[in-house]
């Protein structure tokens, strides 16, 4: 961090490498949109950029990345929460790009859940925040962190469960 | 709060999932944070952003002076002695256009207004510029943006998009626009204040919109693999599919929202509101649908159509039945011949008034101008590349992009009338991608 905000390109490089994979994962699983958590995660890190040299060294990078990246997801996917897509698919000549490269199953059972709880799942099973700390990154109480957990985590052992008709 | 086996096999999946063309997606991000990283680097910390904002907000407004044409250009400099008495012809009025109201003129070099005293204006380098309902606002393309333009070529608002955008289409209501990005159909908020993706894997063709009906919310018909799927935007709600077909190249609905007409390469159909077939019409052998245009009251649909290889070109008019009797109406009727002459014909658009149609001949460099009311009364005006590209080389005018006529406004639209007071039809200058 200190050779990146003295302007090496290298320290910068390695910061983003590090970081950008599990930043552009976490928006993409909270707006389930490609473009949109591209723009989300690279976002993030030009607002990293911006603010480098007032950022504390004494406290860890990743977890300020994730705030900004988790809290605009939230924001996109609140704003677009009455405006889904067509459902119906589109012609087999035209199939759905998306399908082969991630697990379909897991991210259309997230799609059934608001945007809070699709986010307090993503920092707590994909970049592995404990309760508190999830508390401490959103600005709100554990105990409601807790319970999105626990909706959430309901809900999908109901969507993913095997053999289960899917919900009309 | 321990982990269960359920919540390790959850944490797997979402370590497994990846986002769709994730190694692009880190190349362009680096790309733009290295720059960005690079240029803070340059400046050093204590530059002060917003001063850089004004100077690059002024530079950019001074490149948006120096591209703008000037304003007040007369057509009546140039109308005199550009009309052709080759076919035959008839001079128009000098000054004026042929009918009243403003017509929208696209080209690869950028779209024009043209106003109803003769004044042009070109907006800039977009592409596939289409008007507002009410003519207040043109919305075009540029690269990876939808934009909003006064008719002065002033930006009201930048939507990015995701990939090259192409067909933007106002809804009648002034709230919505349609546009294709990459292959999907996506809706902007009229305000810029809003928008989503409302289908992938859309074809060419660009959305139509129903005109507005006394249910709420509004429809776009598009065109997706061989049907044309019909959808309430909002909800968004499928309201329809039509039956399997050739692609479509344009598609029209008619004034009452009744009908939904789509001209593809080789025939003409229409649907009713919710999809169903009601008539299909093939083009002669050897002809190919090049374009069409629907007159405001949705009863005229005139198809461009080219022999192979473009060496020759006819209009087509097929009558479509008036409002209320969509049952009967329909392109089963064989369609008259307005116009058949040699070479391509390439954008063709209604009159407000439904008097006049405008029709371009690239390789004659003409409008035509036909009225189909007064016995298919034909004129012709010529040196239009000269007009819009100025400049005295002939060669560089016979290079120049040939704008096409694209839509027409009315200055004042009639009182009471309820329809949209402008129209846009043409198929955009470069085919998009897919």
């Amino acid at each position: 961090m200190r050779a990146a905000q003295a302007g090496s390109d290298e320290a910068m490089e390695a910061l983003f490498r590090v970081h950008w994979g599990r930043a552009h994962r976490a928006a993409f699983l909270i707006v389930h949109d490609a473009a949109a958590a591209e723009d989300i995660a690279q976002e993030a890190f030009l607002a990293a950029i911006r603010a480098l040299d007032r950022f504390d060294r004494r406290r860890p990078f990743g977890p300020w990345l994730h705030r900004i990246v988790v809290n605009r997801a939230i924001d996109w996917s609140r704003a677009r929460t009455l405006r889904r897509e067509v459902a119906e698919p589109v012609e087999s000549e035209a199939p759905p790009r998306q399908s082969e490269v991630w697990s379909e199953e897991v991210v259309a059972a997230l799609s059934v859940l608001d945007p809070d709880q699709r986010a307090a799942v993503v920092l707590r099973h994909l970049l592995e925040y404990t309760p508190g700390e999830i508390a401490a990154l959103l600005e709100i109480p554990r105990g409601t962190v807790n319970s999105r957990l626990r909706r959430a985590l309901d809900r999908l052992a109901v969507e993913l469960a095997p053999g289960e008709e899917e919900p009309s | 709060m321990r982990r269960t086996g359920f919540q390790r096999r959850l944490r797997d999946e979402l370590h497994r999932t990846r986002p769709p063309r994730a190694a692009e997606a880190e190349r362009r991000a680096w790309d733009v944070v290295r720059a960005a990283h690079a240029e803070r680097a340059r400046v050093g910390p204590r530059a002060r952003p917003g001063r850089r904002l004004a100077l690059a907000a002024l530079a950019a407004a001074l490149a948006a002076v120096l591209v703008l044409s000037p304003a007040g250009a007369k057509v009546g400099d140039w109308i005199g002695d550009v009309v052709t008495r080759e076919p035959k012809t008839t001079p128009a009025a000098p000054g004026s256009l042929p009918a009243p109201g403003r017509l929208l003129v696209v080209s690869p070099g950028g779209p024009w207004i043209v106003q109803d005293d003769g004044a042009r204006r070109r907006l800039g380098a977009f592409r596939d510029a289409t008007w507002s309902p009410g003519g207040k606002y043109v919305a075009a393309a540029r690269g990876r943006e939808l934009v909003a333009l006064e008719p002065d070529g002033d930006e009201r608002w930048v939507r990015p998009a995701p990939a090259a955008v192409s067909t933007p289409r106002w809804s009648p209501d002034g709230y919505r626009i349609a546009y294709r990005s990459e292959g999907d159909l996506w809706i902007a908020v009229g305000d810029n204040t809003d928008g989503w993706r409302l289908a992938r894997g859309v074809a060419a063709a660009a959305p139509a919109w129903q005109p507005e009906r006394p249910s709420p919310g509004q429809v776009v018909a598009f065109a997706s693999g061989r049907r044309i799927r019909i959808v309430e935007v909002d909800g968004p709600r499928v309201l329809g599919t039509t039956p399997p077909g050739p692609a479509p190249r344009e598609l029209w609905w008619t004034a009452d929202g009744r009908r939904l007409v789509a001209v593809s390469s080789g025939e003409v159909r229409v649907f009713g509101a919710r999809g169903k077939q009601l008539h299909r019409r093939a083009l002669a052998p050897g002809l190919r649908a090049t374009g069409s245009a629907l007159d405001r009251a949705g009863r005229r649909l005139v198809v461009a159509a080219e022999r192979r290889g473009g060496t020759a070109s006819e209009l087509l008019l097929y009558r479509l039945a008036p409002p209320g009797r969509a049952a009967r109406g329909g392109a089963g009727a064989p369609p008259e011949t307005l116009f058949a002459g040699s070479g391509r014909i390439e954008g063709l658009t209604w009159s407000m008034d439904g008097r006049v149609l405008v029709v371009g001949r690239p390789d004659s460099d003409q409008w035509l101008l036909l009225r189909p009311r007064a016995r298919g009364q034909l004129e012709a005006i010529s040196g239009i590349r000269r007009f819009f590209a100025g400049g005295s080389s002939a060669a560089a005018r016979l290079s120049a992009p040939f704008p096409r006529p694209a839509g027409w406004c009315y200055a004042e639209p009639p009182e009471a009338d309820g329809a949209p007071a402008c129209s846009s039809g043409a198929a955009p200058a470069v085919p998009p991608s897919r």
